[in-house]
């Protein structure tokens, strides 16, 4: 009767009903976001090779920027764009940015709006040039390592890039000191091939935590000199610039939601174990 | 008639390909010349096989209207959207601050942010009654998975530095091991797609098997 019991028990739970679950994960992202628990974010080696990369060049180096998502992955990459961008605005560097991504460039824009309000003297065409998308992906990144102005002949604002101050010393890949790619998919692979590795190029990547494992073997390969992963890398960005911000107030939310389902996961292995183990024994008995 | 549709596109996939290739190994003015030609060209041609992937677009969901297939209202949604759009951007630009950029923030960005918030559920719920180690292997995948997915947030680092550190292993060794024979075997299977394209052996590309 008790084993009885407990089967039920352990059956209801592998059968939990999904709005449960839904329900608890509910909780788990807003509660933190509610009352934040404060977990302390470590910086690890991958991040604070991008940060060190931008912080040590000298004022006024060109960094070329390509902000290849769109706004399903907004949350994991717009906090790490802006951290950058925000750090590349502190830092005077000349900024050229593009986006392969046809529903990316109104992300870009907004961002640079709200640095914008942090550095008011940053301005489009003296200190950075956004480009904008342009059809094509890796002739795209062909053409802006051949010439900025014959690929783009105006920026995303509809300004002609050939008059542009900062395009002055700043009109091909191959002039930029460093590049920081922001991927949601493939296109960072793109880069590496027909770009940053043609033209001599360092350059860091910032990606959603899904394909960040693809990057891996190019941190190894020193093809690219850090990983900003997902909103985690986010976090750890903006804590090196000592200015928390989105990343940073969801991490949190992030980590209590993987607990949850870390928790789950074992229980529901420990319990179907258990049940397989009670099953097995039942029809040991019926025999 | 015949020779443009079979012929001539492999003649040209080989000269375009052969001359690209010796390219590489040509250190003078013109070959440098003809790299940055056949970019602006092949930007032109990108462009125009996206018309071609929009009126194919149009095409299939028009059919499907006027077919009544079952569904077609979602069509009907599609190319009314598609329309408005086009209008819209060609009208007053797609900028901040213009009709296409409120359609944009307003529209566009909150339902890609429900679906892929909407995600998240479905995935805790699928790992809940999914992710069982039936064999060594699962289990294997198992201890690795839930390790990289504590170890990365900053919750397992507050438990353990160890299961940072670890997750941090794991990512850099096996996963990368793995990766690194995905991405060479991917590296030359393009090499070998490409040389039979250039040499006409691989025809698939011109639509209808070969």
């Amino acid at each position: 009767m008790e084993n009885e019991a407990k089967r039920n028990f352990l059956e209801l739970f592998l059968l939990l009903d999904r709005r449960i679950i839904y329900t608890l994960v509910a909780l788990a992202v807003a509660i933190p976001l509610i009352w934040p628990i404060g977990l302390p974010i470590r910086i690890t080696p991958e991040v604070q090779s991008v940060f060190d990369k931008i912080e040590n060049l000298p004022e006024g180096s060109n960094i070329m920027m390509s902000a290849d998502f769109d706004p399903a992955s907004q949350p994991e990459l717009y906090p790490m764009m802006k951290a950058v961008m925000r750090h590349i605005a502190r830092k005077k560097h000349k900024l050229a940015i593009t986006v392969l991504w046809p529903n990316g460039p109104n992300l870009v824009a907004q961002c640079i709006e709200e640095v914008k309000e942090e550095y008011p003297n940053w301005r489009s065409g003296d200190d950075f040039v956004f480009l904008g998308y342009q059809v094509g992906g890796t002739i795209v990144i062909i053409g802006v390592g051949n010439s900025f102005v014959e690929t783009f002949p105006k920026d995303y604002y509809g300004n002609a890039t050939s008059t542009m101050p900062v395009i002055k010393n700043f009109n091909r890949l191959g002039q930029a000191d460093y590049m920081i790619m922001f991927e949601a998919g493939n296109s960072g692979d793109w880069w590496i091939v027909y770009g940053t590795e043609v033209h001599d190029v360092e350059v860091g990547g910032g990606v959603t935590a899904v394909v960040a494992p693809q990057y891996y073997p190019y941190l190894q390969a020193k093809q690219l000199n850090g990983i900003i992963g997902g909103l985690k890398g986010a976090a750890e960005y903006e804590m090196l610039m000592e200015h928390p911000d989105m990343a940073v107030a969801a991490m949190d939310s992030q980590s209590m939601v993987h607990a949850l389902l870390f928790v789950a996961i074992v229980l529901a292995n420990i319990f179907a174990f258990a049940l397989a183990i009670q099953k097995r024994n039942a029809a040991r008995r019926e025999k | 008639m015949q020779f443009f549709r079979k012929q001539f596109p492999i003649l040209l996939a080989f000269a375009m390909g052969m001359t690209m290739f010796i390219r590489e190994f040509v250190p003078a003015k013109i070959a440098t010349d003809l790299y940055e030609g056949f970019t602006k060209w092949a930007i032109v041609i990108v462009g125009f096989s996206a018309v071609f992937a929009i009126l194919s677009l149009l095409h299939h969901h028009v059919n499907r209207v006027r077919r009544k297939v079952p569904g077609y209202g979602y069509s009907m949604v599609t190319i009314i959207a598609f329309i408005q759009m086009l209008l819209l951007g060609l009208i007053f630009s797609v900028r901040p601050g213009t009709p296409v950029g409120w359609e944009y923030w307003w529209l566009f960005v909150p339902m890609q942010a429900t679906m892929f918030a909407t995600l998240a559920f479905f995935i805790a719920s699928a790992a809940f009654r999914a992710f069982r180690a039936r064999t060594w292997e699962a289990l294997a995948l198992l201890i690795a998975g839930l390790l990289v997915m504590i170890g990365r947030v900053p919750i397992g680092e507050f438990i353990s530095p160890y299961l940072s550190d670890f997750a941090g292993w794991i990512m850099n060794n096996p996963n990368m091991a793995g990766l690194r024979g995905v991405v060479l075997g991917v590296a030359l299977a393009q090499i070998a797609i490409s040389v039979r394209i250039i040499f006409g052996i691989e025809r698939t590309y011109m639509g209808g098997g070969d």
